[in-house]
């Protein structure tokens, strides 16, 4: 069924990692990002492994959750494995073997090369797990929105942007796609009980097939948009100006560790970036 | 057997299995449905009534068990399950959000385009399905979005009826209407019937009246499983079961059951206006009617 998607879920929690101020969390996701991106070798990401071993073990999700985000991810996988694995650059030195694909041109594949790509592929990996851990994972779509908007305020205040507009407009978007979901399966049920048939047919049939299903979709937005809209206004909203917080956000003593650990693991990696790298260790 | 239209056989159907948010939605029922006559089927929020109807129609699949329409296994096979979708007729809940088309004719005609029927039967069918449901003609050309709330239920119901299937399924078909809305759609159901004696209607409703009123028989859900099932009679003779999993009884049975607790030594499974004056003449008048 459609609702069976897991689009950006969110696992209710009492951990760490789910008490968390939002900002920090959001300016950790985004520091961590860059350096987990500068971990060029067999060290670095070996210790990003144990980060993210780390910070799973933290956040008391079920392990196997991790395991379909990866099953998802396996196709770019591959795919980033293999080019990399059989590219080529003059520094390679040492080859393992080569392939003869028709006798058109040779693949040769290097130690190097096979490194690179598995470097690359944990790099991947470990990207996407972080930051699905620190924000998707363990932040509710409303605390996330509260923390954007919170560390957009600047922006406001520099440049006039309407933060609260757009982190507003988020998170009723984010709160509408399971509605919206739900509501697509209803019309895809309704329209297949009068025999539209979603399945079989050319690419075209199948477009025009979803047309049934979009006409009302769309029409129902907008009608849950005016209700909404109504119903805002019937409470006296007026935008962000002069508006107050029910939860105000406050740095407490585990937001400074989590700062600090942060610091620290970019350190360490930009340290370990300087050993050698493996292959060079092993064939020396 | 030979008589039932629809049966289940020992079914079971779990939404969301092997996930935290597991949930048992039936649980190893059995229920015949019989040729012609109106069944309805009650029950709670969350009882299972609608999940049921999703199994009728095969858009949705059984984990356990075996579903027979006329005798036949409807997954038996794949290629079968969009002629099961066009001989048991499914109306869903406010099925005026499913209407999509330029106009009302081409909307009704959806289902039946759909089973490749020619444009002279398309035409006939779409005709009598605008009357069986109480529009006129003169709707034919307006778009679907113009209409009032009901006139909309209306044509989707017709959508329905327009694929003339042998069972028609209807979920609460008069939810959130006004009452001339309500008689309206039971008005149609009436004539739907008297014209096709051989079509069978499955109804769920949480309005009591409506099905004291309508139904020949009657299912109970209750908590994944069938509670009861029977004629209107046997059903709703047992007041307390019925309220019991957290259901209502018709008016007028509350009547004669608080009735009885005064003392008045009057039967408690009458359902209709008009048997309950019949008894009460006969307990206070002698049968005479004043």
């Amino acid at each position: 069924m459609l609702t069976d998607i897991t689009l950006g879920q969110y696992f209710a929690g009492e951990s760490f990692l789910h008490k968390l101020d939002p900002r920090v969390k959001i300016i950790s996701a985004v520091v961590l990002l860059v350096f987990i991106f500068l971990a060029s070798n067999a060290f670095s990401v070996l210790f990003l492994i144990c980060i993210t071993g780390a910070l799973i073990a933290f956040s008391r999700i079920p392990f196997s959750t991790f395991l379909q985000s990866i099953k998802m991810l396996s196709f770019i996988l591959i795919i980033s494995f293999l080019f990399i694995a059989f590219g080529y650059s003059e520094e390679y030195t040492h080859k393992l073997f080569e392939v003869n694909v028709f006798d058109l041109f040779t693949l040769r594949v290097f130690a190097e090369s096979i490194e690179k790509a598995v470097v690359m592929n944990i790099r991947i990996i470990s990207l996407i797990l972080i930051t699905s851990l620190v924000l998707t994972y363990t932040t509710s779509p409303i605390e996330l929105t509260d923390g954007i908007e919170r560390v957009l305020t600047p922006l406001n205040k520099l440049f006039g942007l309407p933060v609260h507009d757009f982190a507003m407009i988020m998170s009723i978007a984010l709160r509408f796609i399971p509605t919206l979901l739900e509501e697509t399966d209803k019309i895809m049920s309704a329209q297949s009980a009068r025999g539209a048939d979603f399945k079989n047919g050319s690419i075209m049939q199948r477009v025009k097939a979803l047309l049934p299903v979009f006409i009302p979709l769309l029409i129902s937005s907008f009608r849950r948009a005016i209700e909404l809209a109504t119903a805002m206004e019937c409470r006296c909203y007026h935008g962000g100006d002069g508006r107050t917080k029910m939860k105000r956000l406050k740095l407490v003593k585990r937001d400074y560790c989590f700062c600090v650990f942060v610091g620290v693991v970019a350190v360490a990696i930009v340290a370990l970036n300087m050993l050698p790298d493996l292959t060079q260790l092993i064939y020396r | 057997m030979a008589n039932d239209i629809i049966v289940f056989d020992k079914v079971s159907y779990i939404y969301g299995e092997k996930t935290p948010g597991e949930k048992i939605a039936l649980d190893n029922i059995s229920i015949n449905i019989e040729r012609s006559g109106i069944t309805g089927i009650i029950g709670h929020t969350g009882s299972g009534k609608s999940t049921l109807l999703r199994l009728m129609n095969g858009l949705l699949k059984p984990k356990t068990g075996k579903i027979y329409l006329d005798g036949k296994d409807i997954h038996d096979d794949k290629r079968n399950l969009r002629d099961v979708r066009f001989r048991v007729g499914l109306v869903f809940q406010y099925p005026e959000y499913q209407l999509f088309e330029e106009t009302v004719y081409k909307d009704i005609a959806f289902g039946p385009k759909n089973m490749g029927l020619d444009e002279e039967e398309i035409d006939q069918r779409v005709k009598r399905a605008i009357e069986f449901v109480g529009l006129t003609e003169d709707y034919m050309e307006k778009s679907p979005f113009d209409l009032s709330g009901g006139e909309k239920r209306r044509v989707a119901i017709a959508g329905i009826i327009a694929m003339e299937p042998e069972v028609l399924v209807l979920d609460e078909p008069a939810a959130g209407l006004d009452p001339i809305g309500r008689e309206e759609i039971f008005g149609g159901l009436e004539r739907y019937r008297r014209a096709k004696p051989e079509a069978s209607v499955i109804i769920v409703s949480h309005s009591m009246e409506d099905m004291a009123r309508y139904c020949d028989r009657i299912i109970v859900m209750n908590e994944s499983r069938v509670m009861m099932s029977g004629t209107p009679r046997e059903v709703f003779g047992q007041g307390d079961r019925i309220i019991s999993s957290g259901l209502g009884l018709p008016q007028i049975t509350r009547i004669m059951n608080e009735l009885s607790k005064k003392g008045m030594p009057v039967r408690t499974d009458i359902y209709t206006v008009k048997e309950a004056q019949e008894e009460l003449m006969r307990i206070l008048g002698g049968g005479k009617r004043c």
